[in-house]
């Protein structure tokens, strides 16, 4: 077993006492390329976020702002079909409390060794009954476009992520492949949704992949690696899930230089300005870094639900 | 109340495509609130931004940027779902060369009697048969978080566009109405599409039965819309798809509202929370200004087609 003495220089130096995590935890996040904490977010927040659901995926966004990405409604979505929202928190005040939670990020950083956590965009999803697979891919094929280049993802469980219901699966240990192209479509495959993450295996010359689905409490979330393969099966249960997820860079990232686009921007190159580098806190709030600093508009904007 | 017939405004004109617009042309646009210009783009022109939408719509997006908005992604909405994307420039250079041209922005600000217009939205609406209707609604409760709250639009055709293929109504004269709208999700509405059109002749206290008049285009011809101009589409009852692209200017002095004032939109995303309140120019550039002025970058990232 890797001990951390052996793990990379950009481990957290801070004493495990200050840690949210242990060394324990967190070896065993460099280890799997990802790491389960439950009890993270309490029931009765989980509760109120899940009740912003139903309103949010109808087009009723509390502050008036639409979200950065809006797929499924009720009126024109396919019955049975995968719902998922980005950039959520402008929306609706419930889910930036938690979107911007102190503890998750500080967690993420713990994890990562950073000195902060900047989120740099969030999501939720729904996958009722009959929703089909969400093929298997790693975030940094769409977050590579900043400096330093990290980037870690927290999926919140909500309600019913249970194996068979669509819950997370990773491919265990897929952080040390190589990075791949980017999965093009990850809603609509016309092939197996592990399809792609086979062929980075085989090139990793991997010759058995370890998959695991997992199974979380409401509140419990889990931490995977940029480069960790995931996705999620189809739901062969009557039962609807429900997730969060969000996704942090270092506190101190910048954009690439970058001309007049920032290729592969996804979402956020969306939101850099021509002829500078700055990840604006506007756009990408500092929620936690370790000398106590936190971007100021979030304290009157949505607080903290998590960090209480 | 029963919807009114659909009775062809006589006073409707066509005009054809000139540098300027005559007199009499921005007095009919401020009489009726819209006006016709056909032949606005060519046969080849029509071609090159149609041929952007499959890929578009299949996630390719030649920058690797998201757009804005997005309805009927293929595999999570209903096969006749109308297919709307919003912020196209951002991901497509190509179609940026439209929804940045400096031409549309001039023609759009000279029918306002503005001395400057910046890019507002672009946006395309493909309907295919049986797409369903869109609510009517005025453009400019869309922008009611910007000062000032108003935004003019350039609907170009790219189909024929008729009453039997769902075109846009509109009701001449309505910009002129004193009543309220509210942003709602304008696509597929299980009551009456019109239902938001008969709520404000109520309140406006106009004739019970206005003239709704269906736009008949050839591909290539743009109506040009005032922001207060109520308008909605109808079903697609033909079996051939109906597309469109719509590019719409604000004031190039438009700054947003103070926090808190008005519907956020899309519009509130790029605002600097921790800074002024003015429009970045890296979203909202300044497309045209009697000046000369032009954002710089605009001319670095895309072609300006139109440009005389």
């Amino acid at each position: 077993m890797q001990t951390i003495s052996e793990l990379p220089a950009k481990l957290p130096v801070k004493s495990p006492a200050k840690s949210p995590l242990t060394s324990k935890q967190i070896e065993q996040f460099h280890r799997d390329g990802f790491l389960v904490v439950e009890d993270v977010v309490p029931t009765d927040v989980v509760d109120r976020v899940v009740e912003r659901f139903e309103p949010l995926f109808s087009g009723e966004f509390e502050t008036g702002t639409y979200p950065d990405e809006w797929h499924w409604n009720p009126q024109i979505g396919k019955p049975g079909a995968a719902a998922q929202m980005t950039g959520v928190w402008r929306c609706d005040r419930t889910i930036a409390s938690v979107a911007m939670a102190a503890k998750i990020g500080q967690m993420a950083a713990a994890l990562e060794g950073w000195s902060g956590a900047r989120l740099l965009t969030d999501g939720i999803w729904q996958k009722p009954s009959g929703a089909k697979e969400t093929t298997l891919h790693q975030d940094s094929m769409y977050v590579n476009y900043h400096t330093p280049t990290e980037v870690i993802t927290c999926w919140i469980a909500l309600r019913n992520a249970i194996p068979g219901a669509s819950t997370i699966e990773y491919a265990r240990g897929s952080h040390q492949w190589k990075l791949s192209q980017a999965v093009a479509e990850f809603h609509n495959q016309d092939k197996s949704h592990l399809a792609e993450m086979e062929k980075a295996a085989k090139a990793a010359g991997v010759e058995k992949t370890e998959f695991v689905q997992l199974s979380i409490p409401p509140g419990g979330c889990v931490f995977h690696h940029g480069n960790t393969w995931h996705g999620s099966g189809k739901n062969t249960l009557n039962v609807i899930r429900k997730s969060m997820v969000l996704a942090y860079v270092p506190a101190d990232a910048r954009f690439k230089p970058y001309d007049t686009f920032v290729p592969g921007g996804y979402i956020a190159g969306k939101y850099r300005r021509q002829g500078d580098d700055a990840m604006d806190e506007s756009f990408f709030p500092i929620v936690w870094r370790e000398d106590g600093y936190r971007t100021p508009f979030l304290a009157d904007f949505c607080g903290d639900a998590v960090s209480r | 109340m029963m919807p009114s017939p659909m009775v062809p405004d006589q006073q409707t004109q066509v005009f054809s495509t000139s540098a300027r617009f005559t007199p009499a042309q921005i007095a009919q646009f401020h009489a009726q609130g819209y006006l016709i210009l056909e032949n606005l783009l060519s046969s080849a022109q029509v071609e090159q931004l149609i041929a952007r939408f499959a890929p578009l719509f299949n996630t390719q997006f030649e920058t690797g940027i998201y757009p804005d908005e997005w309805y009927g992604r293929p595999g999570l909405s209903e096969p006749n779902a109308t297919q709307y994307m919003a912020g196209l420039w951002r991901c497509d250079r190509t179609a940026a060369a439209y929804a940045l041209s400096s031409e549309i922005a001039r023609l759009n600000a000279t029918l306002m009697g503005w001395d400057g217009a910046r890019y507002g939205i672009d946006a395309c609406w493909i309907k295919p048969p049986n797409a369903p209707e869109v609510s009517f609604h005025r453009n400019n409760t869309y922008v009611s978080v910007l000062e000032p709250s108003t935004i003019i639009t350039c609907w170009i055709a790219l189909s024929n566009v008729t009453a039997e293929a769902g075109t846009l109504e509109i009701v001449p004269g309505s910009h002129r109405w004193n009543c309220s709208d509210a942003v709602r999700f304008l696509h597929a509405p299980k009551d009456d599409y019109r239902a938001p059109l008969w709520q404000a002749v109520k309140e406006a206290g106009v004739e019970e039965h206005p003239t709704i008049v269906n736009i008949e285009m050839t591909p290539g011809s743009s109506l040009f819309l005032h922001g207060d101009l109520w308008h909605g589409s109808g079903r697609n009852l033909t079996d051939k798809t109906r597309r469109s692209f719509a590019v719409s200017s604000l004031p190039a002095r438009t700054q947003f509202q103070p926090l808190g004032v008005g519907t956020g939109y899309i519009f509130n995303r790029y605002r600097n929370i921790m800074g002024d309140l003015s429009l970045d120019e890296s979203f909202y550039p300044i497309l045209w200004t009697n000046d000369g002025y032009k954002t710089p970058f605009v001319d670095d990232y895309c072609q300006d087609v139109l440009a005389p």
